[in-house]
């Protein structure tokens, strides 16, 4: 019994400040603009895809094959739909290694900043959820709209530290304006352990 | 934004070029993410001492090095940037000692010469000796041959 | 090593090989932003003729099935005596036609020379192997003509 007492410390040290839901409560339903994607969908993109992940499914890849099929021509891997809206390489170094977002404008990238400001600089995704409306094809021209679809109200005590979570909902069409995916995808932004400690102090 | 149309319109022009002159230098920093993207993204080769530092240490390198193609893909860029949009690179020979690793602060310096200058029917031609020196030494030593336009 | 063997390869050449990709506005422009940073737009419609060889490199998966075109089978032998690290040292690039968009690109490789015996090189001991590739688009055109110079070495030995 008094091991178990020992193990977790009481709450002793100044409140946690914690985020104020007023602050990032405009943000939420609020999207991005359409952005236009750094490559068009290719064969190639699609070839070094199924090579990555050993799928030798003849729709992505056997003309003659996918003709006949209900799809009447090769597709793209569904999975693959996001790769598309990624940053391209100078992007991804600017956001990664110099710490400067692109598209700042851009409310999930508004609250991402907001959040980080209040301490909650960790980021980790917990679950991604993509549902497919329409196949994707060489030759197509994939823009994506980012929305902030939900901030939640109050703190959760996880594993990685006290965080947020938010969902992030990506809304993907083609050059017809046919939406071909819709995406959820949840995020943990959290504190660090180091600034919450006390918490796991014992 | 201005400044990138500049850029991109500047022409060397073959008049203006003489034997003996330096093209300005240009470097590029050498590090993991040049090398593994070079080799994989851009050049497709998927020969593990490009992109695995296990398996280069193993073979007797201490880290990931840059695959030729990179190598020559950044020295032919370099030519192109000098000379813009319509001039033609037209040959290219290097060949490479020391590699291209990530080590902290490695650059690699591009330099070229004009070593020649001549006609060739209706082609105005420049032959340049290439250099691209890291920090262990030279990398890349060899020849060009562009096609220049011409005021008319 | 069977250098009977080696030497009977020198001066063949393979069939004609196909690029497994046709050129592709997304692989012109991984190159292009590469080499040539960031732009609001690439030149996608006219392959930088460096980038060539990068339509002859074996794919990640399927692996190949053992090749047996000459200079895959001079590579192999090599490997088989230790000689297992293959490593690009020179290159010479002709560059005789414009690659454009859509090309379907073949190529085929000649063996020129072999070392007769193991050399002293900066990057450590081997074998180096000069090879000649043709390449063609699907009109047939020869579109460049290029030596790649591989050194195949036992080990990485670099001099400080």
């Amino acid at each position: 019994m008094g091991k178990e007492n020992d193990r977790v410390k009481p709450f002793s040290g100044p409140p946690e400040k914690t985020l104020d839901y007023s602050k990032v409560a405009h943000l939420v339903g609020k999207s991005s603009p359409y952005h236009d994607p750094h490559d068009i969908i290719t064969q190639s993109d699609i070839r070094h895809w199924c090579e990555v992940m050993q799928d030798p499914n003849p729709f992505y890849a056997d003309e003659e094959f996918a003709k006949k099929s209900r799809y009447k021509g090769i597709i793209a891997p569904p999975a693959m739909v996001q790769t598309w809206s990624l940053d391209d390489l100078h992007y991804a170094l600017q956001r990664f290694v110099e710490g400067k977002t692109p598209f700042m404008e851009d409310p999930h990238n508004q609250l991402t900043g907001i959040l980080d400001e209040e301490g909650y600089t960790g980021v980790v995704a917990t679950a991604q959820e993509q549902t497919y409306l329409k196949p994707i094809r060489p030759g197509d021209i994939i823009r994506t709209k980012i929305t902030v679809g939900y901030v939640a109200k109050y703190d959760s005590f996880t594993r990685q530290g006290v965080g947020r979570y938010v969902d992030i909902l990506y809304t993907f069409v083609n050059q017809k304006d046919e939406e071909v995916c819709k995406e959820t995808f949840r995020i943990l932004k959290y504190k660090p352990p180091a600034t919450t400690r006390h918490l796991y102090e014992g | 934004m201005a400044k990138k149309v500049a850029k991109e319109t500047k022409n060397v022009y073959w008049e203006d070029v003489k034997v003996g002159q330096d093209l300005p230098e240009k470097s590029r920093v050498i590090d993991t993410t040049l090398i593994v993207a070079g080799a994989i993204w851009a050049s497709h080769d998927f020969m593990p001492v490009h992109h695995s530092r296990d398996f280069a240490q193993s073979k007797g390198a201490p880290d990931i090095f840059m695959n030729i193609l990179t190598s020559n893909g950044l020295m032919a860029t370099y030519l192109e940037q000098w000379a813009g949009t319509e001039a033609e690179l037209r040959k290219i020979n290097i060949g490479l000692q020391v590699p291209n690793f990530p080590t902290p602060g490695n650059k690699m310096a591009m330099n070229a010469r004009i070593t020649k200058k001549y006609k060739d029917g209706k082609d105005h031609l420049i032959e340049l000796a290439i250099s691209g020196d890291n920090s262990m030494g030279p990398h890349v030593v060899g020849t060009a041959v562009m096609a220049l336009p011409t005021k008319g | 090593m069977n250098s009977s063997q080696v030497k009977g390869l020198v001066g063949k050449e393979s069939s004609v090989m196909r690029a497994l990709d046709v050129v592709s506005t997304s692989d012109i422009r991984h190159w292009r932003e590469l080499m040539e940073g960031k732009k609001d737009s690439w030149n996608t419609k006219e392959t930088p003729a460096p980038m060539l060889l990068a339509w002859t490199m074996d794919p990640l998966w399927p692996k190949r099935v053992e090749g047996t075109e000459p200079h895959q089978q001079i590579l192999k032998l090599l490997e088989d005596s230790g000689y297992d690290l293959p490593l690009g040292i020179g290159l010479d690039q002709e560059y005789l036609k414009p690659v454009r968009l859509g090309d379907n690109l073949s190529y085929k490789v000649k063996v020129v020379s072999v070392s007769s015996a193991e050399e002293k090189m900066e990057m450590g001991k081997g074998y180096k192997v000069v090879l000649n590739y043709t390449f063609s688009n699907q009109k047939g055109e020869e579109v460049s003509r290029q030596t790649y110079t591989i050194l195949a070495l036992q080990k990485m030995a670099l001099k400080q």
